[in-house]
């Protein structure tokens, strides 16, 4: 089964990428580097695995997050090896079933609050209409001081509601990082983050290393990496 | 008519269902003295306003189509058009819109900003068109109109100016007190006909005067006159008014009037306002393309005594044929004269013109420049440019907005089925979003529009105006039939009994494909099948696809490859070898897994807030995937995609769950393969209907 390949495929990623509920994970990297590809391919990963995805996006409107996913899973599929006649029956299935496990929720980044948010999210609960168990979080700005606040704010809500949270977080390459080589982004909030992984150019593709979050240093790199033409998850 | 340019004002009357537009309207009539006796809409006496003269809109308390009169207040001459509120009836106010120089919009001093007020702003922007607001009912219980003006500003983003604070609210809304002449006006009188004026009460005075500081701040940022006599502290009436006209004429500010048409208050302090701040029609540019000159903008003069440039808005037909209603834009169309439709080209003589009061006619001779009017005996559409036949200007049509709902109709009976078509050619032509067509798939007639409310009116009109009874239903839905998977045909067709026979055989295979109905490909190699026989086997195989296996459906993605066959010398023709065909696809056909789809629609809904849980439980309850929602602040976006089986009636429901402040529009997305019981229960009302014939 397609699924199954799929879910096989990124059995590493899955397992680097767990989180418990009121835990944040942050994806850094610079722009253009595929943060927002790497979170969309986690985000997929879930919702094959049956978890309920919220995609909140910041700026970008539903047309071009919804882009993204079809772009991200069509080539998810093409890089698996396929047999048999209802391969397409199957595909079809596979999107059907993620796309209704994932809500998007879009706003404009000075209208945002995590009051509004919970506003609206309690609609969704209440209603029985969507009921999240993982958010995944674009386009915040962590070069503002107030993402602390922001951040600190989503992870009452998050440990009340038992939500994990994965972040993108921009970073600048022109900017040095603390003395652990820590990116500023990530310190403003570093203690109410628990996972953390950095997105970076290495020769002919983009490394992935993982934050140790005790010894505070981005140094183990994973075997996964990521193709920097499709921007696909790929095993060593 | 006015000599004077400069005296004329030519306004529309915009607002959401019920702000109170025909009302204030009549109070305008009244007060400038073109009627002599008011009456309410659905009122006791049973006359209906003035402006609602369709016996439709008197029984239902709507206003339905725009309505045109005039009326002189100061010496000036205010051509008003009262336009709906329902966005079913969008067409009135965007054709109105096109062809006025600004507009009064009227908002419910209860209601605020709703979804159709920010319908008609988006309108007004498209035709830069400058407006007042009126705040109207200031006398029911719950009016706040510094809410409104507060929502004006931060929901629609507009610069507000209060011109006048109340006296009062609710049940103790006694006057106005107006910030220019900073005094306080009371409207008496059987009709609030004598106007009183008084110095401003003691507890408002302070209140008055942050008001008026706040209202000179706002507009000097626009008037450099102004502003200095501002810091000279020398501000004049006059000076303000003029600062305060130009600034709402280039629409970098609104003013905003307050009021209660029903209780006869603050109506002649708007018309007041009507000729200060709003511009007369050489106030405003207007622009026409030269098709003899590379369609280059060229800027229409106001003048009566250059060549004629006019914009026909609106056509209806009556007992004396077709009226069409024009706004003369450049020029002067005389009695008598000769004009071109730029669109066909054709010359027309110019016969009876008139103007019009609600449906009362006045002949007249001339309509000059500035002006609306209406020529009887041209036949013309909607948005056709009529120019003197030494020039060739063409002005831009009207935005028309395309329809969102469709019904099936029939005849009741023999006699109605003639006068349909009568009143469906009249009603199409003359409504551009109303449009019928007779669906050849299903062979129903269908009537679609800008809502339900849109349609029943038309249903309705049939009935009384051209005693043409329909039975309403529903549009079948489009679905199509197609395969899932990869099949192999062999078919043999042989009739060889004796005599002539016939002989073919076909092979190869079918399959799904994606993004187009039909693809034949020919792989057949050593003559198998003779070359001269393979067009009949496209052919044959091409209309199989007009009507499916499974129940009679239009097919769609289906690729068909013939590799293989045989022939007969004498008895293989074009005929055996079509049947070959039909018989292969058939085969072919069953042993694909075929299966049916239906259209899907992309919905988006836009709401508020408070609503976003309601309006996405119904789209739930429609087989709805929700894609997402798009928070904006006031208003939140739902995308959904949502099968248009389960849409129909939807507007209805919309309107009901979010108190007619969300609206929706939908649009073909893509065919979806239809869940298993809706096939079941599609097959069985496929059954039924053959059992029936």
């Amino acid at each position: 089964m397609i699924q199954n390949k799929i879910l096989e495929h990124l059995k590493q990623f899955d397992e680097l990428t767990r989180l418990e509920g009121g835990q944040f994970g942050g994806i850094l990297g610079r722009a253009g580097v595929g943060k927002t590809a790497f979170l969309i391919q986690l985000s997929l990963l879930k919702l094959l695995k049956n978890i309920k995805v919220l995609h909140l996006s910041l700026n970008e409107p539903i047309n071009k997050v919804c882009l993204w996913y079809e772009e991200v899973f069509k080539r998810l599929v093409e890089n698996i090896e396929k047999q048999g006649d209802t391969v397409d029956i199957e595909i079809n299935q596979i999107w059907e079933k993620a796309l209704s496990q994932r809500f998007i929720m879009t706003f404009k980044e000075d209208v945002f609050k995590i009051a509004v948010l919970e506003e609206r999210l309690s609609d969704l609960f209440e209603q029985k209409i969507f009921s999240p168990d993982l958010i995944i979080a674009d386009g915040f700005n962590f070069d503002d001081e107030s993402i602390k606040d922001i951040l600190s704010e989503l992870k009452n809500f998050a440990t009340k509601k038992n939500l994990s949270v994965w972040f993108t977080i921009n970073i600048h390459r022109d900017e040095k990082p603390d003395e652990c080589g820590i990116p500023k982004q990530l310190s403003i909030g570093y203690d109410m983050f628990d996972s953390g992984i950095m997105l970076w150019p290495n020769k002919n593709e983009i490394s992935v290393k993982i934050l140790d979050r005790e010894n505070k240093k981005f140094e183990t790199e994973s075997k996964l990496y990521l193709n920097p033409t499709t921007f696909l998850i790929l095993n060593r | 008519m006015k000599g004077d340019i400069k005296q004329i004002r030519n306004i529309g009357i915009s607002a959401h269902i019920d702000a109170g537009k025909t009302t204030l309207t009549e109070r305008i009539l009244y007060f400038t003295k073109k009627i002599h006796a008011i009456h309410e809409i659905k009122g006791k006496d049973g006359a209906g306003a003035t402006m609602d003269f369709m016996e439709l809109e008197k029984e239902r308390g709507i206003t339905i189509t725009s309505a045109a009169t005039t009326c002189v207040w100061k010496e000036h001459e205010i051509n008003i058009i009262d336009t709906p509120g329902h966005v079913d009836f969008t067409i009135e106010v965007e054709r109105s819109l096109r062809v006025l120089d600004s507009a009064v919009l009227v908002l419910c001093a209860v209601g605020g900003v709703q979804s159709q007020s920010i319908t008609v702003c988006s309108q007004m922007g498209r035709y830069k068109v400058p407006f007042v607001a009126f705040i109207n009912k200031c006398d029911r219980s719950g009016a706040n109109p510094f809410r409104v003006i507060e929502q004006l500003h931060k929901r629609l983003g507009y610069n507000t100016v209060a011109m006048q604070i109340p006296i009062g609210l609710e049940n103790n809304f006694a006057g106005i007190i107006d910030l220019i002449t900073m005094k306080a006006l009371y409207f008496e009188g059987p009709n609030g006909e004598d106007i009183i004026e008084k110095d401003i009460p003691e507890n408002l005075l302070k209140d008055a005067q942050n008001k008026r500081s706040e209202l000179i701040e706002a507009v000097a940022m626009f008037s450099d006159e102004l502003a200095e006599a501002l810091f000279e502290e020398k501000i004049t009436a006059d000076i303000l008014i003029s600062a305060i006209r130009r600034a709402t004429i280039k629409r970098q500010i609104t003013p905003v009037f307050i009021g209660s048409a029903y209780k006869n208050k603050g109506v002649q302090s708007l018309l007041n306002g009507i000729l200060n701040y709003l511009p007369c029609p050489s106030d405003v540019q207007n622009y026409a393309i030269d098709m003899d000159n590379g369609e280059t903008e060229v800027v229409l003069a106001s003048d009566a005594s250059k060549p004629l440039v006019a914009f026909s808005f609106k056509l209806e037909d009556g007992p004396f044929g077709q009226l069409t209603f024009l706004r003369v834009y450049q020029g002067t169309m005389e009695k008598g004269g000769t004009i071109v439709n730029v669109r066909t080209g054709k010359k027309v003589r110019v016969g009876r013109a008139i103007r019009m009061h609600a449906n009362q006619m006045e002949e007249i001779n001339a309509i000059p420049a500035g002006y609306i009017g209406a020529l009887f005996g041209i036949e013309c559409m909607s948005g056709d440019t009529f120019v003197s036949p030494e020039i060739n200007l063409s002005m831009t049509s009207m935005y028309v907005p395309k329809p969102v709902i469709s019904l099936a109709i029939k005849p009741k009976d023999k006699k109605s089925e003639v006068n349909i078509l009568k009143a469906l050619n009249r009603f199409t032509k003359e409504d551009p979003t109303f449009k019928s067509y007779l669906d050849e798939e299903t062979n129903e007639t269908i009537i679609s529009g800008m809502g339900e409310l849109h349609l029943e009116v038309y249903v309705e009109r049939m009935k009384r105006e051209y005693n043409a009874e329909v039975i309403v239903g529903m549009p079948k839905v489009a679905y199509r039939e197609t395969i899932t998977r990869k099949a192999n045909f062999n078919y043999t067709h042989k009739k060889q009994t004796g005599g002539a026979g016939q002989f073919a055989k076909v092979g190869g295979y079918i399959e799904p494909i994606k993004d187009v109905d039909f693809v034949f490909e020919n792989k057949v190699v050593g003559g198998s099948i003779p070359t001269q026989y393979i067009p009949a086997c496209e052919k044959s195989f091409q209309r199989c696809m007009e009507k499916g296996p499974l129940l009679d459906f239009p097919l769609t993605g289906i690729k068909i490859t013939i590799n293989d066959g045989a022939s007969h010398a004498v008895d293989s023709s074009d005929m055996a070898f079509q049947a070959a065909a039909r018989g292969a696809f058939l085969e072919g056909f069953s042993k694909a897994a075929p299966t049916i789809l239906e259209p899907i629609m992309k919905v988006v809904v836009e709401t508020p807030p408070e609503f976003q849980g309601s309006v996405m439980g119904s789209i739930n309850q429609r087989r709805g995937i929700i894609l997402g929602s798009q928070d904006e602040g006031a208003i939140c976006v739902i995308e959904s995609n949502v099968p248009l089986a389960d849409m129909f009636g939807y507007s209805t429901v919309l309107r009901s769950l979010t108190q007619g402040k969300a609206q929706f529009t939908m649009e073909f997305s893509t065919y979806k393969e239809v869940p298993h019981s809706i096939k079941e229960e599609l097959v069985k009302k496929a059954a039924e209907a053959k059992k029936g014939k």
